[in-house]
């Protein structure tokens, strides 16, 4: 216990050094580690057939001032007193964990430690939050756990269903997944109605990026509709699971998976670290979008399986037809929501977007029949 | 009946069980030895003269009274550096700026015009920053031997187990003192140490927008991170000083998983 104790602080530790030295680089750099794929002007990125451009970018510029950065320094440092502080003891674990854990969440404006180390202070804080519990009773053990598609975690989820603990997944990774989105839109609006080259210019080339107070209205909006969403897929898996296809599995776990399944939508915080040039802008937010959605229905067949004790090709049926169903709800009733600083994926025109969910929903019945068919 | 089992361990506890304070001073250490060589004082063109003109300058000072300036001009595929001592800054600077080309700016502006500007202002604050260099270097040599002395110590306590964690803790104590007061007193003697200089052309877009700053460079951050490092693996010192105040013998240490009921 004390060796698991001291590697959570050994990882936020290493992420709080991170953090610092990602600072100290702004500062020997003078603004912002900006790193782009080649060299292009500006006029050049703005056209609609401009070359394939993009940049990654650590720390934003408004941040990285000599007070600014001085400030950042001393947060980065109490990262690293608080998790040598938890390194010698765990008293006052809980509170450390959060301080660490906060003053994380601002440090994503000098850079975040090249994002890696925000992830390793992060993991390692939420971690020791539920010291002493052993790594895989942990809420972030599960999340990892689930993330990686342990048989396992899916095990523990048949058999005890934590549903709050899904709802707090759902309510996290929306929160986050808003911020990311939140930012990135806002961003996009300012470079695409932008009367002349100033804003496209300090946004892709100097990170000068705009916070919004309207940006906060996102994330907000997110959660909201996230646990909408996740009753509508948990409901329609159980039924369609249970009724259709005569399983077994309770709603309770069911429920548990899909809350789970929702963390790689989280890593969407990370989409303003990239921008690209203007025809490859919103193709970079579609691409994480499908990654972090695609993975997410990965981890659904994965535990369906596990929940159901079916094959992976039942699984997979179920899920796809399942995610059918779902799409078209949100497709009818979730997208009339007006989302601020949101970018929106359809597939269009309409028709195509609906033979393509009837396809999902009508094949794996045809090929799996139903569950009186079957019997 | 608890029977307490004594350990014989060669070492004490907390410190050495735990080598994370030692690492941490050491990075304290290597910071200040950097800095040292560091430039503690930068003027550069921002990202947006950079692309109007397509050149770049930086002009570095450190604390050894010498300026180090850089040009490039991507236009002409040019790049000069060079470096004088930090008093003779309007002398040598004149001639460096001159071959700058913007003629992408404004028919109203120049980059004679930027840069002679700029000159003035990084002549005025090199002249100051030269007469502030001699105390700040002697504050960050006398830092870096007591940053060196406090990790020396910790290592006496670690390998040889001596009682010197006090002495330790003082000099560490001190160390940290010296390291925050050379950047902040730099900060706080020379007139206008951070600044920018921005565009001031109303008909053009680029209006309002920066066109050099200058303030503190990596020397001066990495003092002052140096600093906060030191003040972290301080704590655990201080803890460890505690311990054997309290009659924790070093070297003699209850080992729980030894202790047997009956």
């Amino acid at each position: 216990m004390e060796r698991q104790k001291n590697t959570f602080a050994i990882a936020s530790l290493a992420g709080g050094i991170l953090i610092l030295l990602n600072i100290i680089l702004i500062a020997m750099n003078g603004g912002p580690i900006v790193l782009s794929s080649s060299t292009q002007s500006i006029d050049a990125l703005l056209q609609n057939s401009s070359p394939f451009w993009f940049r990654i970018a650590f720390g934003i510029r408004d941040y990285s001032g000599s007070t600014s950065l001085a400030v950042g320094a001393v947060l980065a440092t109490i990262i690293i007193y608080l998790a040598v502080t938890l390194y010698e003891s765990a008293r006052n674990a809980q509170l450390f964990s959060f301080l660490i854990i906060v003053l994380t969440a601002v440090t994503l404006l000098y850079g975040g430690g090249f994002i890696i180390g925000s992830i390793l202070a992060f993991i390692g804080a939420a971690l020791m939050y539920e010291e002493p519990k052993k790594f895989n009773q942990t809420l972030m053990g599960k999340m990892l756990d689930s993330m990686r598609a342990s048989s396992q975690i899916f095990e523990h989820f048949a058999q005890e269903s934590p549903v709050r603990e899904g709802a707090i997944v759902i309510l996290f990774a929306n929160l986050l997944s808003g911020i990311g989105n939140g930012i990135f839109a806002f961003n996009v609006t300012k470079i695409t109605g932008a009367a002349n080259a100033v804003v496209p210019f300090q946004i892709l080339y100097t990170n000068r990026l705009g916070l919004d107070t309207s940006i906060v209205q996102t994330p907000v909006i997110l959660m909201g509709l996230g646990i909408l969403k996740w009753v509508i897929l948990s409901l329609v898996l159980f039924l369609v699971a249970v009724n259709l296809f005569g399983n077994k599995a309770s709603l309770a776990s069911v429920a548990t998976l899909t809350g789970f399944a929702y963390a790689p939508v989280a890593l969407q915080v990370f989409t303003p670290f990239i921008f690209a040039s203007n025809p490859y802008q919103t193709q970079w937010s579609l691409l994480v979008f499908l990654l972090t959605n695609l993975w997410a229905a990965v981890i659904l067949i994965a535990g369906m399986k596990q929940i159901m004790n079916v094959s992976y090709t039942k699984s997979a049926a179920t899920v796809i037809s399942c995610g059918g169903i779902y799409t078209l709800i949100n497709y009818l009733v979730l997208t009339q929501v007006n989302i601020p600083n949101y970018i929106r994926f359809q597939i269009q025109p309409a028709e195509t977007m609906l033979f393509l969910t009837s396809i999902a929903i009508a094949l794996p019945i045809l090929f799996m029949g139903s569950k009186k068919a079957s019997s | 009946m608890k029977i307490g089992v004594v350990s014989m361990r060669k070492n004490i506890g907390n410190l050495t069980r735990k080598p994370i304070p030692l690492l941490l001073a050491i990075l304290a250490v290597l910071l200040v030895a950097i800095a040292i060589f560091e430039p503690w004082w930068s003027t550069n063109t921002s990202p947006e003269l950079q692309m109007l003109s397509n050149s770049t300058m930086s002009i570095n000072a450190g604390l050894f009274r010498t300026l180090n300036v850089a040009t490039t001009n991507a236009t002409d595929g040019t790049a000069n550096a060079a470096s004088f001592g930090i008093t003779n800054a309007t002398a040598y600077l004149d001639p460096i700026f001159q071959p700058l080309n913007a003629d992408r700016l404004d028919g109203n502006l120049t980059t004679a015009f930027i840069f002679s500007v700029a000159n003035l202002t990084v002549a005025q604050q090199a002249n100051q920053i030269a007469n502030d260099t001699n105390l700040t270097l002697a504050l960050v040599i006398t830092g870096f031997v007591l940053a060196i002395m406090m990790t020396f110590l910790t290592i006496m306590v670690i390998t040889r187990n001596m009682p010197v964690e006090r002495y330790a803790y003082l000099i560490g104590v001190l160390a940290v003192a010296v390291l925050l007061l050379a950047p902040l007193q730099m900060y706080n003697n020379v007139a206008g140490f951070s600044g920018s200089l921005t565009l001031d052309i109303k008909d053009s877009p680029w209006y309002g927008q920066s066109l050099a700053t200058w303030g503190p460079s990596t020397g001066w951050f990495l003092t002052l991170a140096a600093a906060l490092v030191e003040i972290v693996c301080l704590l655990p010192i201080r803890k460890a000083y505690a311990e054997r105040r309290r009659g924790l013998v070093p070297g003699l240490k209850m080992d729980q998983s030894k202790v047997v009921t009956g």
